[in-house]
């Protein structure tokens, strides 16, 4: 027991280790944008006028801070970054933390419903067409599961918004509600954007949930248990999943981390209020710190999703502890 | 060789329509301009989101333009973008893949860990970041789509590298005194080969998508260029009154990226048979 403990810490703190580097790489990465893009981003912040002042120019360097020298500037930005400190978005000088602070709780909703989602859709469709390997089911499920994978979400979510929202009339089209103003409303406006979102990420569950299964399915504990006589029902609840749900497992969090990003044309297209909403506008308008914040925000929610699913997998699988230590 | 492989890939009914359908949009991506019926750039005011008619084969858009015409010259672009940037993520990946499994180790393990980080960033996110602050433009987004792409290709070529380089027929070379510029041109890179080419054709059909994305997001190939992605985000503003408006764009991008990924899937079922098992 104690040695199980000290692996498990050991590859916690290694793993923590990584992600805390790969953190600070992505910051100094997205503080150097600034620098390496072409163009001086101040001139393009001025860009409506076309022959901005000397005194204009110098306000808006100093306003962004860029009239200091630049390991000084570096300096400042890590230290803002440990205290959440974004700076202030270039148009109303409203700080960026707050836009994020909006924005964030609704993206999160938004993809914690389509993962639900997906599991719902895809895990048992997945463990159907394994056990019914080879058979018109199988056929039609991993047809759909190639299909799901093709379509751009912007595609299925017209066909949603066309079939039940114009033609059936049962959710709304777009736009999102206040939960603590209308919390029914809320939930029918979330239907129709977590659907979409998690019927594309359904197709890769379910073709991991099938390979996963046929692999365990043709081992040879599985025979041996078939000759004992046990029953198929308990072998595959019992045995088959378990031992198959690691990969399962893994593959939902990575799609959990990538939804970090991967929300922004659903809330686009939905007028989500999210955080990639804010960013494809931040990014549109050139209004750099709240690129910038918005950026690092994704980037390290994907990266503490990671490092989660890196532990579960740990602890759900006791050969790779052994294995790193 | 290869013509014996797009022989076998003709074999497979699912894989012989998928090229006719991947060679139809290469051609119409050439000729396309030539082909439309009509200006894709003339604005009627006068024949505003209509249906399908004898004049306009499959209806006019919100500023009175031809569909059909900009269905077929709006190919271009998403062709040029996503061969780009598969060419650039297959270069500049594949240098890397080297470097990382061929290289000197300290080298290898910079490269490696860069890739990991780099692989951090969702691609959209990332295109996103680089359009942001980069001028718009075919070239510009080709290389922003090709950088997102670069880790996956260093990631599939560095593992086949490390593979190969550990075989004895590279032993052997080495052995006779080969310089590493022979070893990896003439020994190591012909037989990574076959992986790499599953990765572009994979890579071409999500730079589609991720083009497509960008440009639905308005932040892609500019008006008045026509995309599918530009044609699907604007057709949405007017689904109740023209549906067909963005079921043609929508229609032809799904046709396209599901051949692409279901050639990709037969080549990797005749050039890499260990993964085709499941």
């Amino acid at each position: 027991m104690k040695g199980k403990l000290t692996s498990l810490s050991l590859l916690t703190a290694r793993k923590l280790f990584t992600a805390l580097v790969q953190l600070y790489v992505i910051a100094t990465l997205v503080f150097s944008l600034m620098y390496v893009m072409p163009g001086d981003p101040v001139r393009l912040l001025l860009g409506s006028d076309s022959n901005p002042s000397p005194e204009a120019i110098a306000a808006m360097r100093s306003k962004l801070g860029l009239d200091q020298p630049v390991l000084t500037q570096y300096a400042h930005w890590l230290r803002d970054m440990l205290h959440f400190d974004f700076g202030q978005s270039v148009f109303d000088g409203y700080p960026v933390i707050n836009y994020i602070r909006s924005g964030l709780p609704n993206t999160l909703e938004l993809a914690l419903a389509a993962i639900l989602v997906a599991i719902v859709i895809g895990v048992p469709l997945g463990i159907v067409s394994a056990l019914r390997r080879g058979t018109p089911i199988d056929a039609v499920s991993t047809s759909v599961s190639t299909v799901g994978m093709s379509v751009p979400v912007y595609i299925l979510g017209a066909l949603f918004v066309v079939l039940f929202s114009l033609h059936l009339h049962w959710l709304p089209s777009s736009g999102y509600m206040d939960f603590s103003r209308n919390p029914v409303e809320h939930f029918r406006r979330l239907v129709l954007p977590a659907f979409t979102l998690g019927f594309g990420l359904s197709a890769s569950i379910s073709r991991m949930t099938r390979s996963s299964m046929l692999d365990i399915l043709s081992r040879d504990f599985v025979r041996t248990l078939r000759a004992k006589g046990m029953s198929e029902r308990r072998i595959v609840w019992r045995h088959v999943l378990r031992n198959a749900a690691i990969p399962i497992v893994t593959i939902i969090g990575l799609q959990l981390g990538n939804l970090m990003g991967g929300t922004v044309l659903v809330e686009a297209m939905f007028n989500w209020p999210g955080l990639s909403t804010l960013l494809v506008d931040a990014v549109s308008k050139r209004n750099y710190p709240l690129v910038q914040g918005g950026i690092l925000t994704i980037a390290a929610l994907y990266i503490l999703i990671n490092l989660g699913v890196d532990l579960l997998y740990g602890l759900l699988d006791p050969r790779i502890r052994r294995k790193r230590t | 060789m290869s013509q014996r492989i797009l022989l076998q890939l003709c074999r497979r009914p699912v894989t012989c329509a998928s090229l006719v359908v991947v060679a139809l949009v290469v051609l119409v991506a050439i000729f396309g301009r030539e082909l439309a019926p009509c200006d894709p750039y003339l604005i009627d005011q006068s024949a505003v989101n209509q249906g399908s008619s004898a004049l306009h084969w499959l209806g006019t858009d919100e500023l009175g333009r031809d569909l059909l015409s900009r269905l077929l010259a709006g190919i271009r672009p998403t062709v040029l973008v996503s061969l780009g940037a598969t060419l650039f993520a297959a270069v500049f990946g594949t240098a890397l893949g080297l470097a990382g499994g061929y290289g000197p180790a300290p080298l290898a393990f910079f490269v490696m860990r860069g890739v990991d980080i780099l692989l951090c960033f969702p691609p959209i996110l990332l295109a996103l970041l680089a359009v942001g602050f980069w001028p718009s433009g075919i070239g510009s987004l080709a290389i922003v789509i090709g950088i997102v792409y670069v880790p996956h290709f260093a990631r599939v070529s560095q593992s086949a590298v490390a593979r190969v380089v550990q075989q004895e027929y590279v032993q052997a070379e080495l052995a006779m005194g080969a310089t590493w510029p022979r070893v990896v041109s003439v020994v190591v890179l012909p037989n990574v080969l076959s992986p790499l080419v599953v990765q572009a054709t994979l890579t071409v059909a999500e730079a589609i998508l991720l083009e497509s994305g960008l440009s639905f997001l308005g932040l892609g190939i500019v008006p008045p260029e026509p995309s599918w992605g530009q044609m699907i985000g604007t057709a949405q503003d007017y689904l109740s009154q023209h549906p067909m408006y963005l079921f043609w764009p929508s229609l032809c991008l799904a046709l396209t990226v599901l051949s692409v990924n279901l050639i990709g899937d037969g080549l990797r079922d005749l050039l890499d048979p260990r993964l085709s098992k499941s």
